[in-house]
C-alpha cells in the first residue's frame, strides 16, 4: 500500500510539474473555463434584446406614420426600413436582420408577416408585436380585443433569468473541455513521445498510472468547481440546495469526464483518432443531445432514449434540481447513479486498455 | 571558387546563442565535415545555409538552391517511393520528362523496383534514407547539405549513404554534412569543429587531430 | 507554378486517402452531424401539463379538451393539489401547471423556469391552446409565418449542422496537415525545395476547398434524404459562400498551426477557438438576444456569416445577390489571416 502510494504520487508530482510549467497548457486549463462561463454567460441570452422589423404602408396615410412612431417606441422594437409592397416582403426579409414585417393595408387591415425559420424567431415576433398592434388597432379603429394575458408565475425562476439556461450548459461545456478533452489529450501525448511505456516498464500498475495522472485534472476540477459556483453568484444565480450535494455533482461529473477521456486515450493511439472521437462521440452529443440547446422533451422518443444515457444529461438535470429546485438526493438518485455508473463503465474501460494495449 | 560561404554568422534563440561569429568557406568537389556535441550549432548553421532560418549577424552566400537531408527523412510517409521522387521532382521545378528520367534512375539506382510502389513508411529506415538523399540530390545541387546522414543506421546502409556522397563529390557538388561521429567526420576532406555556437577548429582531418579519436578532446 | 500546385495538392489527397481513420471521419462526420444528431430535433415542444382542479370546476373538461388538441402538447395529467403538481415538477415530469380558480375566474400557469427556453416554450404553447390565440390573431392582425414549412425547427437546426460540419472539416484538416509537417520537420523540406509560402498555404487551401465542397454534397445529400431538407434558393449561391467560408476556416486552421506548433497546443487552440466562435456565432441564440457589443464580434467571426448566410439560401431563398455582401466579409476575413499565415510560414 505504501508502495502504491509512493509510485501515484510520483505520477502526481509529474504530472503537476508538466501542467505548470508549459504556461500555454496551463492559460488554457484555466483560461478556458473562465471565459467560457463569465464571458459567454454574458453573451448568450435566450431573451429578445431587439428585434428589427420593417413596415409596408398605404401612401400618404397618416395612419402608417403612427403604426411607425407606435412601433418605433417599444424598447425592443427597431423600424429598421419601409418597402413599397407586399411583393417585396421576401426580399425583404433577407437583409438588415429583418425578422417581421408589419403590413398596413388601405382598409386598416395589418398582416404580420414573421420570420418562421425558426420557431424561437416566429414566436419572439409573435409575442412582440401583437400587443402593439392590439393596442395601435383598438386606438385607432375603436375595436377593443382582449389579449389572453392569463397569471403566469414561473416557479424557480421568477423573472425568467436568461441565465438559468445558459450557465448550466456553459458549465457542462467547461468540465467536459478540460477533464476529458484536455486530460485525453495530455495522455496521449505521454503515448506519442514515448514516456509512457517508460513509465510502464516501471512497476507502475495501469491503475495507479491512470490515477496519478488524473488526481491533479481532479484537483483542476475542484478549482472549476468553485469557478462555477463563484459564476452562479455572480449572475445572481445562487444554488438554492445543498451546496454539498452540488460540490458532489461537479467533482462526480468531473470523474465521469476524466474517466471517458482516459478511455479514448487508452484505446486511440494518434492525437488526430483521438481528436475525432473526443470531438464527434464525447462533446458534440453532450453538447446537442443534453438538453442545453434543445430542451429534451423536443426530441423523438428513440432519440431521447439514447440522450438519457449521456453524462451531460445527467449532469444538466442534476444541477438544474440542485440548484434551482432545491431538490435532494432522493430526487437526484437517477442522474448521479448515471454518472457514477458512466464512470465506472468508462474507468473499466480505460484500464482494460492501458493493460491490453501498453503491456510490460 | 567557393559554392558556399558563411561571413560571420551568428544566430541567437532568446538569450542562448547558437551559433556565434561563424566564418566557412565550401569549395567543388569538398567534403566538408561539421563536428560538434548535441546542441553545439551544427543544425542551426545547416538551416542557415539552406535558407529555412535567418541570421541575426553576417552573410550567407550560396551557389543555387542546396540540397538538403534533413535528420528526419524528408519522405512522405504515405506517398509510394515513385510518388515521393515524383513530388519532389515537381517541387524542384524539373520538367516533367526530366523528372521521369531521374526517378527512373533513381529507382535502378538504389534497387528498388521492386518496391516503387510501396509506401515509404513499410520501407527499412536505411532504404529510406538513402531514397532521402537521392531525393536531395535529384535537382543536381551545387551545393548539398546533410544533417546526420548516417544517424541510426546500420553500417551496410551507413556504408551505402558515403558511397552516394563521394559519388555526389566527384561530380563536384559542395558537400556539407554534420555529425557527431568521429569516424564519419575523419573521412571528410575538411572537418570544422564547432563547440556552444564557436568554430573551434577548421582543417584537414591530420591537420585538426592527429586520430580520429584524438578529435574527442574537442567535445571536453 | 501550376505542376508544383498540382502535386502539393496531390500529395494532400494521397495523405488523407491512406489513412483510414481520416477517410472515416471525413466519412462519418456528415453523417453523424447532418443525419443521426438531426433525428433528436422535433418540431413538437413536447410538454407535460398538470391540471390542478381542487373544486371539481366544470371548466376542466373544456381546459383538457382544448390542452388535448394541441400537438405541443404531449401529456396531460390532473391532480387535486397544486402541491402534489409542484412534486412532480421538481422530479421534471411536467413543465407547466394550470391550476384552475374556485371562483371560476381565469386560471393561473405555473411554469417550470429552470430551463429558459423550454419555460417559454411551455408558456406559449399553453397559452395559446388555452386561448386559441389563433382567432385572437385574426382579429388583430392576419398573421403569416414565411419560411416555416411546418419543419421549422428542424431545418433550422440542420442548416447549423452543415456549417458546423464545414467548419469542423474545414479547420481541423489544414491545421492538423500543417502542424503535423511541421513537427515532422517536412515543413522545412518542402520550403527547402523553393516551394514558396504562398504556393505552400494554396496548395493546402485548394484541396481543403475541395474537400469542404465534397462534404457539403454529402451533408446536403444526407440532409435531404434523412430529413426533407430542400434548398429554397440558388444552389450555386451556397457553393460560393462555403467556398468563400474556406478561405477564412481554413486560414484559421492554418493560424492555430503556426500559433500552436505541436499537436497538443494545436487541439488546445482549436477547441477553446472554436467553441467561442460557434457559441458567438448566433447558431444558437440569436443575434437579436445579444447586447451590441457581443453582436459586433460577428464582423469577425466566420461561423456567424456562413450560417447567416447558409439560412437565407437554404430556407429564405436568397440568390447569389444576396449572400455577396457575406462572401465579402468572409473574403476580407480569410484575406487577413492569409497574410498573417504568409508572414508566420516565412518565420517558421
Amino acid at each position: 500500500m505504501a508502495g502504491m502510494i509512493q509510485r501515484i504520487s510520483a505520477v502526481v508530482r509529474k504530472e503537476v510539474r508538466h501542467i505548470f510549467r508549459d504556461r500555454i497548457s496551463c492559460l488554457l486549463l484555466f483560461l478556458i473555463p473562465a471565459f467560457i462561463l463569465i464571458l459567454l454567460g454574458y453573451a448568450l441570452g435566450f431573451e429578445v434584446l431587439h428585434y428589427n422589423v420593417k413596415v409596408c404602408l398605404p401612401p400618404g396615410e397618416a395612419v402608417g406614420e403612427r403604426l411607425v412612431e407606435r412601433l418605433d417606441g417599444q424598447p425592443k422594437l427597431h423600424v429598421v426600413g419601409r418597402i413599397d409592397g407586399p411583393g417585396d416582403i421576401a426580399q425583404a426579409m433577407l437583409r438588415d436582420n429583418t425578422r417581421a414585417v408589419v403590413e398596413l393595408s388601405d382598409d386598416g387591415s395589418v398582416d404580420l408577416w414573421l420570420d418562421g425559420s425558426s420557431p424561437l424567431l416566429s414566436m419572439n415576433g409573435e409575442v412582440l408585436l401583437l400587443p402593439v398592434v392590439a393596442d395601435f388597432v383598438a386606438d385607432e379603429y375603436g375595436i377593443s380585443v382582449e389579449m389572453a394575458a392569463p397569471k403566469i408565475r414561473y416557479c424557480y425562476n421568477p423573472s425568467l433569468k436568461r441565465e438559468y439556461s445558459s450557465l448550466p450548459g456553459l458549465a457542462l461545456v467547461a468540465f467536459m473541455l478540460v477533464s476529458c478533452v484536455l486530460l485525453a489529450v495530455s495522455v496521449n501525448k505521454e503515448k506519442t513521445s514515448g514516456t509512457f511505456k517508460l513509465l510502464r516498464l516501471t512497476r507502475l500498475s495501469s491503475l495507479e498510472l491512470v490515477m496519478g495522472k488524473s488526481l491533479p485534472y481532479l484537483l483542476v476540477a475542484v478549482l472549476h468547481t468553485a469557478m462555477v459556483l463563484g459564476v452562479c453568484y455572480l449572475f445572481g444565480v445562487p444554488v438554492q440546495g445543498s451546496l454539498l450535494l452540488f460540490i458532489g455533482l461537479c467533482l462526480l461529473y468531473s470523474l465521469c469526464c476524466m474517466a471517458l477521456g482516459l478511455a479514448a486515450a487508452a484505446w486511440f493511439d494518434r492525437p488526430l483518432d483521438l481528436l475525432i472521437v473526443c470531438w464527434l462521440f464525447i462533446f458534440i452529443p453532450n453538447l446537442m443531445l443534453s438538453g442545453f440547446v434543445f430542451p429534451l422533451v423536443t426530441m423523438e422518443p428513440s432519440v431521447r432514449t439514447v440522450a438519457e444515457f449521456l453524462p451531460g444529461t445527467a449532469f444538466l438535470e442534476a444541477f438544474r434540481g440542485i440548484a434551482y429546485k432545491a431538490t435532494g438526493m432522493a430526487e437526484n438518485a437517477r442522474p448521479l447513479l448515471m454518472l457514477a455508473g458512466g464512470f465506472v463503465v468508462a474507468s473499466v474501460l480505460a484500464l482494460i486498455g492501458f493493460t491490453r494495449r501498453i503491456p510490460r | 571558387m567557393s559554392l558556399a560561404t558563411l561571413t560571420r554568422v551568428t544566430k541567437r534563440f532568446g538569450s542562448v546563442c547558437a551559433v556565434d561569429d561563424v566564418s566557412l568557406e565550401l569549395g567543388r568537389g569538398e567534403i566538408l565535415g561539421l563536428l560538434g556535441a548535441n546542441g553545439a550549432g551544427k543544425t542551426t548553421l545547416i538551416r542557415m545555409l539552406c535558407g529555412l532560418l535567418r541570421p541575426d549577424a553576417g552573410t550567407v552566400s550560396v551557389t543555387g538552391r542546396p540540397g538538403y537531408l534533413s535528420q528526419d527523412f524528408c519522405l512522405v510517409e504515405e506517398l509510394t517511393v515513385s510518388e515521393n521522387i515524383d513530388l519532389y521532382g515537381a517541387l524542384y521545378g524539373l520538367s516533367r520528362s526530366e523528372a521521369a528520367k531521374r526517378r527512373e534512375a533513381v529507382i535502378s539506382q538504389l534497387s528498388l523496383a521492386d518496391c516503387r510502389d510501396r509506401q515509404v513508411r513499410y520501407l527499412p529506415s536505411g532504404w529510406r534514407q538513402a531514397l532521402s538523399f537521392s531525393i536531395a540530390v535529384l535537382p543536381e545541387p551545387a551545393v548539398l547539405v546533410l544533417d546526420e546522414p548516417g544517424n541510426g543506421l546500420d553500417p551496410l546502409s551507413r556504408k551505402r549513404i558515403w558511397q552516394q556522397i563521394r559519388t555526389q563529390a566527384a561530380t563536384g557538388a559542395g558537400i556539407l554534412l554534420s555529425t557527431h561521429s568521429l569516424d564519419e567526420a575523419w573521412h571528410c576532406d575538411r572537418i570544422a569543429v564547432l563547440h556552444n555556437g564557436k568554430l573551434i577548429a577548421c582543417g584537414a582531418p591530420g591537420q585538426v587531430a592527429p586520430s580520429a579519436d584524438a578529435l574527442l578532446r574537442y567535445f571536453s | 507554378m501550376i505542376r508544383k500546385l498540382h502535386w502539393l495538392i496531390r500529395k494532400e489527397f494521397l495523405q488523407i486517402v491512406r489513412t483510414p481513420v481520416l477517410v472515416a471521419m471525413l466519412a462519418l462526420c456528415p453523417v453523424a452531424l447532418t443525419g443521426i444528431v438531426p433525428l433528436g430535433l422535433s418540431d413538437d415542444a413536447g410538454i407535460r401539463v398538470g391540471v390542478v382542479d381542487p373544486s371539481h370546476s366544470p371548466r376542466q373538461a373544456d381546459i383538457v379538451e382544448r390542452l388535448e388538441a394541441s400537438e405541443h402538447i404531449a401529456a396531460i395529467e390532473i391532480f387535486q393539489t397544486v402541491q402534489a403538481a409542484e412534486n412532480r415538477m421538481d422530479a421534471n415530469q411536467i413543465e407547466a401547471i394550470v391550476i384552475l380558480q374556485p371562483d371560476g375566474g381565469e386560471p393561473v400557469l405555473a411554469i417550470d423556469g429552470a430551463h429558459t427556453v423550454q419555460a417559454f416554450d411551455a408558456a406559449y404553447f399553453t397559452v395559446q391552446s388555452l386561448y386559441g390565440s389563433d382567432e385572437l390573431e385574426g382579429m388583430v392582425a392576419s398573421v403569416h409565418r414565411l419560411y416555416a414549412g411546418g419543419k421549422g425547427s428542424t431545418r433550422y437546426y440542420l442548416v447549423t449542422m452543415i456549417v458546423f460540419l464545414l467548419a469542423i472539416v474545414g479547420c481541423c484538416l489544414p491545421m492538423l496537415s500543417v502542424v503535423w509537417e511541421m513537427e515532422s520537420r517536412r515543413l522545412g523540406h518542402l520550403r527547402s525545395t523553393g516551394t514558396g509560402a504562398g504556393l505552400y498555404l494554396s496548395g493546402k487551401m485548394l484541396f481543403c476547398l475541395l474537400t469542404v465542397l465534397v462534404e457539403l454534397v454529402a451533408g446536403l445529400l444526407i440532409a435531404r434524404l434523412m430529413h426533407g431538407l430542400t434548398c429554397a434558393g440558388q444552389p450555386p449561391a451556397l457553393f460560393l459562400l462555403a467556398a468563400c467560408f474556406v478561405v477564412s476556416i481554413g486560414n484559421l486552421g492554418i493560424l492555430l498551426a503556426l500559433a500552436g506548433k505541436t499537436q497538443i497546443r494545436c487541439i488546445y487552440l482549436f477547441v477553446f477557438v472554436f467553441i467561442i466562435l460557434v457559441l458567438l456565432s448566433t447558431m444558437f441564440a440569436p443575434l437579436d438576444n445579444m447586447s451590441p457589443a457581443w453582436a459586433a464580434t460577428r464582423f469577425v467571426n466566420p461561423l456567424f456569416w456562413m450560417v447567416d448566410g447558409s439560412w437565407k439560401v437554404l430556407l429564405k431563398g436568397a440568390g447569389t445577390a444576396d449572400i455577396l455582401p457575406h462572401c465579402g466579409v468572409l473574403l476580407a476575413i480569410g484575406l487577413v489571416l492569409t497574410v498573417f499565415n504568409v508572414r508566420g510560414l516565412r518565420r517558421q
